[in-house]
């Protein structure tokens, strides 16, 4: 693996992530991931999320497991991100409490696709 | 021991039989109403089982003729028609009457005309039982539609593409928890890492576990709009199994594992689960996703057992609020204790106030504001809602206007207003007297009505509402309202006044009231007998009521009452007169002003003082009850109204506000007037209660004497 140059990178994602922005949000991601150690992802200003959002997320969980990096979401979750969440079947319930959307709540993904 | 349960048995089955008076009259106003007719049946149903399990079988064997009849309604065979709701209310009188022990011939003969009566009714709709029995099924099955809750495992595996036109799973999900209790369980183990992942594809699944009393078509209809690579299986959970339900059968029945693969790993001491993960013989999700299967049905099945537990509580207090049974007779005792508390503790007062002993003081005014609550609490617990009485009216109107050939219809209104029992329960009477009245000389026949341009249909309204201290009950029809010249005439010619007499609209009304006063033109069997109307005044002036009366030739009449919310315990103002103490009711007191004596006329009981630019009249107690103690320097008067009119009583001085406990003076006092009982103060000594309405009687008498 090549060195970083930067330890923590954080981004932003702002009003809505749905299917007509995710592919450049997934750019800005993959670019993240090959640039720093850690990622961070801020949700907070967040308003819509759709289903390729939510992929998106589970995806930039699984790249990190995969390259052992640390994927990070920070921030306050919106109530109406929260909904989304909840409404597909993510217990956000776990992390509501905390400040962090953490790799916690994605574990399963990474245990799970060994079996699949 | 018997006794004690027959006894039970017998409140039940009246407590039943009157809710179902009470419904067979809803049921005639909308004779649509499902609901009620279940419960008429269910009524019919608990009484044929009880009465059955009690040992009274002519009751059960009639009780099951007419179950079976409302059965057929139940089912749409039978419509309800007025013919069948009079028929069942002879045959609701009929048990009453059966179970008051009534087991002459006559009566098995009734039963049998009754059973009869049914059996024509609904002979025509009999004919063809195979079309009854399909038509009942599928009542039933509807029924199960409507009201069972059935759990479904719903899998939705969206294609990959599935976005691409448009469709949104998020959406069909949504529309799934919508339909009941739903537990969402997401599948992620196929979206790939960000490096191969693409925006544009569906990578998740879900299974969703759904509680609803919704069909599968329903469920179907969510995923009308999918494409075809889409894969979508709903399958029912069978509940029947979920007692004893193991996470290893739920993994079974998934097809998850086989049977045999379970019972090789049950023999380990791990959790199933655990170790079926570890042989890798499910994935995690399969593991999870059972799991949250499992907590779903055993919350649904908590649920489900909790709705149950209600229904029964429901319907064993029929409908009721949650109540326990007390005997009316504790209830009274317990006022009485707590009139007792209230006088005792009115003594420690007065003891405390002598001693100032602060100690004392403070323990006395803790010990008063516990009682004052409790004295609120027990009042509270004689509280009924009118409505009790309004139902059986309902019945009285209905029999009355049949009878009379007339269409009268009964609105109730404010039948919530609650009210004491012992005041309820002496309503009674009088409420009959004037529905009665209403009924039979102020509503008009039908054709009459029509010339009058009229509604054919009368109506008999009956309002409660709250008034201060006071609930008012207004009776009023939309009939040809008292007619002035007859009631005129009629006194003429009783003698009660002589021709030429000039008298105000309100006091030629006020003339129905006088004993022995009819102006119908022929006595009928419900009423003009000129029995009634001074009893219904008297019955109310013991309540401490008042009648009055409104109406508008043509339009209707309005009767009035006015009766005070409670008999036992009334605030008071507490006034002297030379030693004794006398209680006036606080609902009644104006004001209390300085007693100015130069207007008074030496000697005369009653006359008028100007109070606040108001002359108004007077009665001196000190003459009228003949007290002799000597006059203080300086006296008061304290205005009380009568509902019509304002007086003035001349006292003393007054004392202060005082909790009175009524007591009812011996029948030695029955002859004083003036006088409506007594009560017992905090140094044993005895207070007289005012009869506000007779002292202004009294007044008004010597006022048109002089």
């Amino acid at each position: 693996m090549a060195k970083k140059k930067i330890e923590t990178q954080t981004i932003v994602w702002k009003e809505t992530v749905t299917i007509e922005n995710t592919p450049e949000k997934t750019q800005e991601l993959q670019a993240a991931f090959d640039s720093s150690k850690e990622v961070l992802l801020d949700i907070s200003e967040l308003t819509d999320i759709d289903i390729t959002g939510i992929q998106l997320l589970i995806a930039a969980q699984k790249e990190a497991t995969l390259r052992k990096n640390t994927f990070k979401i920070i921030g306050h979750i919106p109530p109406s991100v929260m909904e989304c969440f909840q409404s597909i079947g993510i217990p956000v319930d776990k992390v509501a409490g905390g400040e962090q959307f953490s790799s916690n709540i994605l574990e399963t993904i990474s245990s799970g696709e060994h079996n699949a | 021991m018997l006794e004690q349960i027959n006894e039970v048995f017998f409140e039940e089955a009246n407590e039943l039989l009157e809710s179902l008076e009470g419904m067979l009259l809803s049921l005639e106003e909308d004779p649509e109403d499902k609901e009620i007719i279940s419960a008429i049946f269910r009524i019919m149903h608990t009484i044929k089982g009880s009465s059955g399990m009690f040992g009274f079988e002519a009751i059960s064997k009639f009780t099951h003729e007419i179950e079976g009849a409302f059965d057929m309604v139940r089912n749409g065979i039978v419509p309800v028609s007025a013919q069948l709701i009079n028929l069942t209310l002879a045959s609701r009188d009929h048990i009453l009457k059966m179970l008051k022990g009534d087991d002459s011939e006559q009566m098995k003969e009734q039963s049998l005309r009754i059973i009869d009566a049914f059996k024509q009714l609904t002979a025509p709709y009999r004919s063809g039982t195979a079309v009854k029995n399909e038509t009942k099924e599928r009542a039933k099955t509807t029924d199960e539609h409507t009201e069972k809750q059935t759990t479904w495992r719903i899998s939705f595996t969206p294609s990959e593409t599935i976005l691409c036109n448009g469709t949104r799973p998020t959406l069909i999900i949504k529309e799934l928890s919508e339909m009941g209790t739903a537990t969402v369980l997401l599948f992620y183990q196929n979206v790939p890492p960000l490096s191969q992942y693409d925006p544009q594809l569906c990578y998740l699944s879900w299974d969703i576990i759904l509680t609803t009393t919704h069909s599968k078509n329903d469920i179907e209809d969510a995923f009308i709009f999918i494409d075809e690579q889409s894969t979508v299986r709903i399958e029912q959970i069978d509940l029947s199994l979920i007692e004893n339900r193991k996470i290893g059968e739920i993994l079974i029945e998934r097809k998850a594992i086989s049977k045999k693969d379970l019972d090789l790993v049950l023999n380990q001491q791990k959790k199933v689960g655990e170790i079926l993960l570890e042989k890798k013989l499910i994935s995690k999700e399969n593991l999870q996703s059972a799991l949250a299967e499992q907590t779903h049905i055993k919350s649904v099945a908590c649920a489900e057992k909790a709705n149950a537990d209600k229904t029964v509580e429901q319907a064993a207090g029929a409908g009721a609020q949650q109540s326990i049974r007390v005997n009316s007779e504790k209830l009274d005792q317990l006022i009485d204790l707590v009139g007792e508390l209230v006088t005792f503790n009115a003594r420690l007062g007065q003891l405390s106030q002598k001693m100032n002993n602060s100690m004392l003081l403070t323990l006395g005014e803790q010990s008063e504001r516990l009682i004052l609550s409790l004295r609120d609490t027990a009042m509270d617990m004689r509280m009924l809602p009118i409505g009790t009485i309004f139902t059986r009216f309902r019945r009285l109107v209905h029999d009355l206007a049949s009878d009379l050939h007339k269409n009268i219809e009964l609105v109730t209104e404010g039948a919530e207003t609650e009210l004491d029992k012992t005041v309820i329960e002496k309503l009674n009477d009088p409420l009959i007297h004037m529905i009665r009245n209403s009924v039979d000389h102020g509503i008009e026949m039908p054709e009459e009505r029509i010339a009058a341009g009229k509604n054919p249909q009368g109506t008999v309204k009956l309002i409660a509402q709250h008034a201060g201290a006071f609930v008012l009950i207004t009776i009023s029809d939309d009939g040809a309202g008292l007619n002035k010249e007859r009631i005129y005439n009629k006194a003429i010619e009783r003698g009660l006044i002589t021709p030429g007499t000039e008298l105000s609209d309100t006091e030629i009304y006020e003339m129905i009231f006088l004993p022995g006063f009819s102006t119908s033109a022929n006595v009928t069997a419900v009423s003009g007998r000129g029995v009634g109307m001074d009893v219904v005044k008297k019955d109310i002036t013991t309540l401490g009521g008042t009648v009055s009366i409104e109406t508008n030739p043509g339009k209707g009449s309005n009767f009035i009452l006015k009766i005070p919310l409670t008999l036992a315990i009334i605030e008071g103002m507490m006034v002297q007169i030379g030693n004794a103490k006398y209680v006036i009711p606080l609902t009644n007191v104006e004001e209390c002003l300085e007693f100015n004596p130069e207007y008074e006329k030496d000697g005369s009981v009653c006359s008028h003082i100007e109070a606040r630019g108001q002359f108004l009249p007077y009665i001196n107690l000190r003459t009228y009850f003949e007290i002799t103690d000597p006059i203080p320097t300086s006296q008061q008067v304290v205005i009380v109204n009568d509902q019509d009119s304002k007086l003035g009583i001349v006292v003393d001085h007054v004392i202060g506000n005082h909790q009175t406990v009524i007591k009812p003076l011996g029948t030695l006092y029955k002859n004083i007037q003036g006088l409506s009982g007594a009560t017992i103060l905090g140094d044993g000594t005895v207070a007289l209660i005012l009869d506000i309405f007779k002292l202004s009687e009294v007044i008004r008498k010597t006022d048109s004497a002089v």
